[in-house]
């Protein structure tokens, strides 16, 4: 007889992953996690931007990582036109870049519609773009950052195979 | 009542990203009360080729260092230089 039901009043703990909707691979899962992780500064040329302090938290459902970071007081790096990036990622981004929300404090951006994040799969890393009328997607550089005081949010889920 | 606190890293893998692959460490910390475990947390990074090991705890340390042979660490220089910022 097939079970259609499980009552348990207690936690339930697998030794391997459950199918759900189907008996595909597609439908398997075997994992979650939720920890913490150590947003740094990184850049595309020159000296690294340095952050006063970091929060990073993340969960992981199946292949699909969600990672928070909070950084406040950005000092920018030596070279104006460099890149802010940020390292660390809990797991390694897969062959998909992806897109998050994210917002900059005390910046100095102009004509800017919006700004993301995106976790470069090629670099394993997270980086930023603003959308400028008439200009298209542009980088969030040292020149943008009010050195010391900046600060930023972003949340992004992204696909691993980790 | 005593409590204790324990830091291990408990994974240390390796994962192929096509030409070249980097290491993932989950680190673990347990808290005890006189033995019994009350609390497990995680932490968790990546390790990429041409990244300073120096600093890490030697168990990672040793998988780095035979991970990252010349020839992919050679491979991930290769991949960086044929990026294009997104």
């Amino acid at each position: 007889m097939a079970l259609s039901k499980i009552t348990k009043a207690d936690d339930i703990t697998l030794s391997g992953g459950v199918y759900l909707g189907g008996t595909g691979a597609a439908n398997y899962m075997d994992d979650y996690e939720e920890g913490t992780w150590t947003p740094t500064g990184s850049a595309d040329s020159g000296t690294a931007p340095s952050f006063e302090a970091v929060a990073g938290t993340y969960t992981k459902i199946g292949r699909l990582v969600t990672v928070n970071a909070s950084i406040t007081n950005i000092t920018a790096g030596d070279t104006t036109g460099a890149q802010i990036q940020v390292v660390g990622l809990p797991f390694t981004p897969d062959n998909q870049d992806a897109f998050g929300a994210c917002n900059f404090g005390h910046v100095e951006i102009t004509a800017a519609t919006g700004v993301v994040a995106v976790a470069d799969s090629s670099l394993d890393l997270i980086s930023f773009f603003m959308n400028r009328t008439n200009l298209g997607r542009t980088g969030v550089d040292n020149q943008h950052i009010s050195s010391g005081v900046s600060d930023c949010l972003f949340t992004i889920s992204y696909t691993t195979n980790q | 009542m005593a409590l204790t606190e324990e830091t291990i890293n408990d994974k240390i893998e390796t994962v192929s990203k096509g030409t070249y692959k980097v290491v993932g460490v989950r680190t673990v910390t347990i808290i005890k009360r006189d033995g019994v475990e009350i609390s497990r947390t995680f932490h968790r990074k990546i390790i990429l080729p041409n990244d300073d090991t120096s600093g890490e705890d030697a168990d990672v340390k040793a998988i780095c260092n035979t991970v990252f042979t010349q020839a992919v660490k050679d491979a991930y220089a290769a991949h960086l230089a044929a990026q294009e910022t997104p």
